[in-house]
Formats: C-alpha cells, sequence, structure tokens
C-alpha cells in the first residue's frame, strides 16, 4: 500500500507519520505554494536518536544526528522513587504529590499572610 | 439506533466515569501523571479520550527544542514580574504564581524519564536534580533535545493511567449541563474518527484541554501552506468553544498572539536572537530597533509599558509592523553575520556544532522551516533570512492569556474573593476544570507550564470527585437529541447529495471547508487580521459582528460526506465560536491593551484608567447572545 495523505492543506508537516512509518514508505514534498521543488528533509529515527538528511534545491547536503531520549523507549516508569500521595494534603494547593514546589519567597507578596 | 451502522447512523456507547480528561496533550497527559497518584487505593473511575493518538498530540507532537518555563535560581514572584510585563499588565498573578512554583518538578520528572536537557560544560552527567545547571537560551529557557518530548511523556502519561483508561480518536464536540444544575456538567458527547460510533461520558467533574485555536484567521499561506500553521492545525479552539457553549465565563478572549518567525515556515527567531547574538534589519538594512524604539516611550500612546525592559513582545512586533507598514520592508534576520562573528573565535569542530544547534532548533519543532530554506536554497551561515509577524493565533499557555476564567489557588495572600471558589483551575461551571491553553489571563506556561497546570487541576479534581461521591449526573439533553445534534452534517449529506451533479456544490448545504474559508475572510478582513495590518475599529466589528452570526446559522447546515469531513464539520463549528468570543471581546475593551498584536484604530492607545481589568464574557446557548462584562484588576506581587 502506497502512503496518502488525504487533505495535504491541512497537514501540519509535523512528519509524526513520517517518523513512525515502520517501512520508511513516506517522504514529504514541501507545500507547493510557497517551497520552490527539488529540496527534502528527511529523518531516521534510532532507538535513541534521529538523523536527518537535508537535500537544497542546488543539491547540497547536510546531514544532522541528535539524541532523543536517554532512556529505552517503553522503560519509563512514571513513579519511579516518587512518594505516594497523602490524601490528607488533597486540600493544601502550595503541593503535589511529589512535595517538588520551589522556594518561594513570600516576602515578593504585597500582602503577607496574616500568619 | 440500530444496525446496520453507519455514516448518520452510528452506535452509541454510553459510559460512566468519575474523571474525564479531554485531551491528550501536555496538559492532559500532566493530569494524568498526577491523577494515578491522588486516585490510587480510591475507587474513582477515570478516562482519557483525545482525537488523536497521545504519543504525538498536541502542541508538542513535532517536539521542542526548548523548555521555556523553568524557574531554576528565579523566584516564582520574578517569573509573575516577567509574565505581567509581556502580557502588559493584565494576569491572574495567582495562577501564573501557582504554575511557577510547581513547574520545576515537572520538567525535573521530563529528565527522569528520559528527555535529554542541555547541561553547561562540565556539569554534562548531572541532572538537574542532582544540581546540574542547564544551558539558557533566555532567563526562562533551558535547551533540550527535544524530538521525543511528547513520546517521552506520553509514554509516563500512559502508565500512570493505564491504557485501559485512554481512549483513542474520539473527538469529543459537545458539554452537556445538568439537568437540576444548569450550572453544573455532567456529560461529554463525542465521536470516533475511525468507526460509526457516538460516545456519552456521564461524569462527576472533567478536565477541559485540547488546546488553542489555530487557522481562525486566514493565514499567510492559503494553498497547501495553509496547514502549515504556527501553532498546530489541530488546534481548532475546542477548548473555549465547548466552555462558551457549556456556560463558563470566558477571559481575556481578546488577547491574540501573533508571533514574529522566519516567514513561511514559521521556525523560531528567539534562539538566533539568544544563542547566536543575529540582528534584525529593515530593508534598508537599518536597526530599526535602535532608530526607532524611542517611539515606545510615547507615554499617551503605550502608557508605562513602553518604557519597560524587557520590552514586551506585542511591543516588539510593533516596532516591526510600523517597518512594513510604511514600506520599509522586508524584515531580513542576518544569520549569516552572526554565525561569522561567533566563529572568530572558534575552532571548525566548534563552527559545525553550532550549525548543528541552529537547524536542530528547527528540526525539534518546526520542520517545514527547513524545507523552506532548502528549497530557497538558503543556508543560514551564508545568507540573511526574512521575519514576518504570522496570523493571529488564539491561547493561554503561550506569549497570549485568551481563555477559561477559574478559580486559582487558596493559600496565596492578597487573593481577591473573587479568584477562587474552592476548587483549583475549576471554572465558573460546577465540576468543569480546565488547564494550559484553556485557562486565560496566565500565559507563558508553555509545554512544561501546560503539564503543571493540569496536575494541578486534576489533584483539583481527585478532590471535587472525593467530595461529590453521592452526586449522580442526569444530562439536560436527552441521548437521542445528542446523538442528533453530532450526526446532523452526515444526515444533511445522506439527505441533499443527490441534488446536484458536483458533490462540492450544493444548495441545501455547505461544506467544512467553506466554512472555514469563510471564516478565515471575515476575520482576516475585519477582526484585524494581516490584511488591515491588524487593524480594526468599532465600525468594522459591527459588520463582523452580522456576518459571524450568519456564518453561525449557516454552519447548522454544515455537510459531512465521511467522518474526516465530520471532524472538520466540528472543528469549524468550534472555531465560529471562538471568531465571535474574539470579535465580542475586542469590541468590548475600547483601546489598544496589545499593540503589535492587533490595533482598535478608534482607541489606539492604552488606557489603564478604564481599561487595566479583566474582561470576561458569557454566551448564551439559547439565545446566542454574549454577554461581557469588566473585573476589577489586582497586583499581588511587588514590583
Amino acid at each position: 500500500m502506497m502512503a496518502y495523505n488525504q487533505e495535504p492543506d491541512q497537514c501540519w508537516e509535523c512528519y509524526s507519520c513520517v517518523k513512525l512509518c515502520p517501512h520508511d514508505a513516506i517522504e514529504v514534498r514541501h507545500y507547493a505554494d510557497v517551497v520552490p521543488l527539488g529540496a527534502q528533509v528527511h529523518p531516521r529515527r534510532a532507538a535513541q536518536s534521529i538523523s536527518w538528511t537535508i537535500r537544497f534545491r542546488n543539491g547540497n547536503l547536510k546531514h544532522f544526528e541528535f539524541p532523543t531520549r536517554s532512556t529505552v523507549e517503553g522503560s519509563v516508569d512514571p513513579y519511579a522513587g516518587k512518594p505516594a500521595a497523602d490524601r490528607s494534603e488533597l486540600g493544601r494547593d502550595e503541593l503535589l504529590f511529589t512535595h517538588g514546589t520551589h522556594a518561594a519567597d513570600r516576602s515578593q507578596f504585597l500582602e503577607l499572610a496574616a500568619a | 439506533m440500530s444496525g446496520p451502522f453507519g455514516l448518520g447512523n452510528p452506535q452509541v456507547v454510553e459510559e460512566q466515569v468519575d474523571i474525564l480528561i479531554i485531551g491528550g496533550g501536555m496538559a492532559a497527559c500532566g493530569a494524568a501523571f498526577e491523577i494515578g497518584r491522588w486516585a490510587a487505593g480510591t475507587d474513582l473511575r477515570i478516562k482519557l479520550v483525545d482525537k488523536a493518538a497521545i504519543s504525538r498530540s498536541g502542541a508538542v507532537a513535532m517536539g521542542l527544542s526548548s523548555i521555556n518555563t523553568y524557574m531554576g535560581e528565579n523566584d516564582p514572584a520574578d517569573y509573575v514580574r516577567y509574565v505581567r510585563n509581556d502580557l502588559m499588565g493584565i494576569v491572574r498573578e495567582d495562577l501564573v504564581y501557582d504554575v511557577g512554583r510547581h513547574v520545576d518538578d515537572s520538567v525535573h520528572n521530563f529528565e527522569d524519564w528520559g528527555l535529554p536537557i542541555w547541561k553547561q560544560p562540565g556539569d554534562e552527567r548531572k541532572s538537574l536534580r542532582e544540581g546540574g545547571k542547564p544551558v539558557r537560551s533566555g532567563r526562562w529557557q533551558i535547551m533540550i533535545n527535544g524530538e521525543s518530548y511528547k513520546w517521552i511523556v506520553a509514554e509516563a502519561a500512559r502508565k500512570a493511567l493505564g491504557e485501559q483508561r485512554i481512549q483513542e480518536r474520539v473527538f469529543v464536540v459537545r458539554l452537556v449541563t445538568d439537568r437540576n444544575d444548569p450550572k453544573r456538567v455532567a456529560a461529554a458527547i463525542g465521536f470516533s474518527v475511525r468507526e460509526h460510533k457516538v460516545y456519552i461520558y456521564r461524569f462527576k467533574c472533567c478536565l477541559l484541554a485540547c488546546g488553542g485555536a489555530a487557522n481562525v484567521f486566514r493565514p499567510r499561506s492559503v494553498g497547501e501552506g495553509a496547514g502549515r500553521a504556527w501553532y498546530p492545525v489541530w488546534n481548532a479552539g475546542s477548548t473555549y468553544a465547548m466552555a462558551a457553549e457549556c456556560g463558563a465565563e470566558l477571559t481575556m478572549m481578546e488577547n491574540r498572539f501573533v508571533p514574529a518567525r522566519f516567514k513561511d515556515g514559521y521556525g523560531p527567531i528567539g534562539a538566533w536572537f539568544l544563542l547566536f547574538k543575529a540582528n534584525l534589519a529593515n530593508g534598508a538594512g537599518e536597526d530599526f530597533n535602535a532608530l526607532r524604539a524611542h517611539e515606545l516611550k510615547d507615554f499617551k500612546r503605550f502608557g508605562k509599558y513602553g518604557q519597560n525592559l524587557p520590552t514586551s513582545t506585542c511591543l516588539r512586533n510593533h516596532l516591526m509592523l510600523t517597518e512594513l507598514r510604511e514600506g520599509r520592508g522586508p524584515i531580513m534576520m542576518d544569520t549569516a553575520s552572526a554565525m561569522a562573528r561567533l566563529a572568530e573565535n572558534m575552532t571548525a569542530e566548534q563552527v559545525k556544532h553550532l550549525e548543528a544547534e541552529a537547524w536542530e532548533d528547527f528540526l525539534d519543532m518546526t520542520i517545514a522551516q527547513c524545507g523552506v530554506w532548502a528549497g530557497e536554497n538558503i543556508e543560514p551561515d551564508k545568507m540573511p533570512s526574512e521575519v514576518m509577524p504570522t496570523e493571529p493565533y488564539l491561547l493561554g499557555s503561550h506569549a497570549g492569556c485568551a481563555g477559561i476564567w477559574v478559580s486559582g489557588p487558596s493559600d496565596l495572600p492578597g487573593v481577591p474573593n473573587e479568584w477562587n471558589w474552592g476548587y483549583n483551575r475549576m471554572t465558573t461551571v460546577t465540576g468543569l476544570f480546565a488547564a494550559g491553553d484553556g485557562v486565560g489571563a496566565s500565559g507563558h506556561k508553555f509545554s512544561s507550564g501546560s503539564f503543571t497546570e493540569g496536575r494541578i487541576a486534576a489533584k483539583s479534581m481527585v478532590r471535587f470527585a472525593l467530595d461529590n461521591r453521592g452526586w449522580r449526573p442526569e444530562m439536560s439533553q436527552t441521548r437521542d437529541e445528542l446523538v442528533e445534534q453530532i450526526s446532523r452534517p452526515a444526515k444533511t449529506f445522506l439527505e441533499h447529495s443527490g441534488y446536484t451533479t458536483a458533490i462540492d456544490v450544493n444548495p441545501h448545504y455547505i461544506t467544512p471547508r467553506m466554512v472555514q474559508l469563510r471564516l478565515q475572510k471575515i476575520m482576516d478582513e475585519y477582526v484585524a487580521g494581516v490584511s488591515t495590518w491588524y487593524q480594526t475599529n468599532a465600525w468594522m466589528l459591527e459588520i463582523a459582528e452580522r456576518k459571524l452570526a450568519m456564518l453561525h446559522e449557516d454552519s447548522l447546515k454544515m455537510c459531512a460526506r465521511d467522518l474526516h469531513e465530520l471532524l472538520r464539520a466540528w472543528e469549524s463549528y468550534h472555531r465560529i465560536i471562538v471568531a465571535q468570543a474574539h470579535m465580542q471581546h475586542i469590541q468590548f475593551r475600547q483601546e489598544t491593551r496589545y499593540p503589535g498584536y492587533y490595533y482598535r484604530t478608534d482607541y489606539n492607545y492604552i488606557d489603564d484608567d478604564h481599561w487595566k481589568c479583566f474582561v470576561n464574557s458569557r454566551y448564551d446557548c439559547a439565545t446566542g447572545r454574549w454577554e461581557l462584562k469588566k473585573l476589577p484588576h489586582k497586583h499581588l506581587i511587588k514590583d
């Protein structure tokens, strides 16, 4: 099956489909009402990095590679090392469950807390 | 209804939950993360529903090259001062402060989950938690390798919530009030964009977090380029529209954001200013900022805001617009000289690294800009590049503050009673919560702040749901009425498509595409779009009001030949409501609060004596009327 874009003028060119395609079957021809022909920007996503090839209209090429993540995909444990929530704190707006509230200088408030 | 199910005759799926999260972007993911902990050990039923797939949905879909809100060495009070200065004095300082004090914790979590955050030399192996010093590209921004930013955050959100509590590819389009209390939300209805199914969720409370609004105005590119908007093209203003239709008060909907970006590709220019020290010049090569920044000192026009440093984003836009309007364009960014200057004291290796950083800035979040440069043979180290203010966008998380009026935190000194009604981030509709782009009068949250605000709202929703354990939602409309409304465009198509030989041309219906184009034309020409250089006045707005009302009426005759077009029909409908809100607010506020974003040419000055206040609005679904009012403003933080 060939790739198909059902509504090219409502496409953001976010490349999510290009990056995700396991067969590397999707390439982008940039929006023709603006961009001269002949250029191409194409990614290859690896486990923890992405490489990009940029081909200019004049044939010049650039190649870049950047890290994308420091952990293995699928390995994220959102709560690893983080405390459980204490529901007696549900009404305390200064706290989220992680208790990572930034240090704050209360004297910056025009009206200091009565307490 | 019964089978066989198909277009116009969907299967109806009903589900009862306690908490519904509508949306899948950064705010919704933050909510998922926080709620997983607070709801653990309770019997609360939770569901997250997104019209796309959360691994790549929302404004961070493409990735980002920086996190724009990170306190670090700054105090949250400094952040409030920065945000209120940039948004011309009028913000809810309680909401801004609340995001500021919690945001770093969110960023630390992103790093734990695998997001690469740039560090100062020597600190490369140290996490932010361990005291690693980030690379700042501004006082509040830190640089990241952010191609997989959303992917990583969504992975954490998915696991926090569990796959069984996530429903993707369902577009929620309408909220339903409670039968016994019209000021309370009871349900939400939407449809699958893949199958002929309508979903009705009944709940005790919900988080409305479906992003801001792009393509309400005619974009500068109107062909294929129309979709390559600066903000994601799928942001249809659904957050504001659904809230308004449910009776929630909106705030500061006159605000908009007009980003100055590399022309036609929307590539960010911030890093070129901050990291590469590049200069902007007009067509004649003049440094117009140096030449004309003194014009901002005109106190009668710009009040005290023109004296402030750093200069607000809208006022910087104003200087650029003045050049363009007076015929001194184009605006060029001298990328080549900037790179040459930096290269003077660098090795070839360092220069190569610098060039890669410049390209990564685009490749991480606005790939199309690379396409424009490659197509036009622009290499930034060899030639300059054009910069242009874009069409207007409505949003509450970036450098704008349109949105919904919400209750704030209860522990901050000096907060007026009107800013707090018991549940943080709850709107004026009981049970309806907002975050991210949805919350108004508190911009500059960006990705990290939106995630954080989702967390704040989630904690609050758990409290609300537990406080309302015994309450049972009952919908003010019947299931059949709701399904009928959802399916109307499909039924209209089926009923009338045989009347003509051209599927798009029919006197009995209008395609969602034509509705969008008509809306964009009205907004562009009368409500301060690009074609009038962002200028409007009372007379133009009066025409806009009339045309928008007719468009709203005609939207009931939209057609949908398939589920994709049904999606577009409802997005177009949401955009109309958002456009009406924006237009009404601009009409009401008789001053030019945001020069550079829009001008009321009949009140072309900032008027703190009369308009240093919030403007809130409420839409009455039954009559189609908007009620607007002023609300007093108050500063909480010292100057």
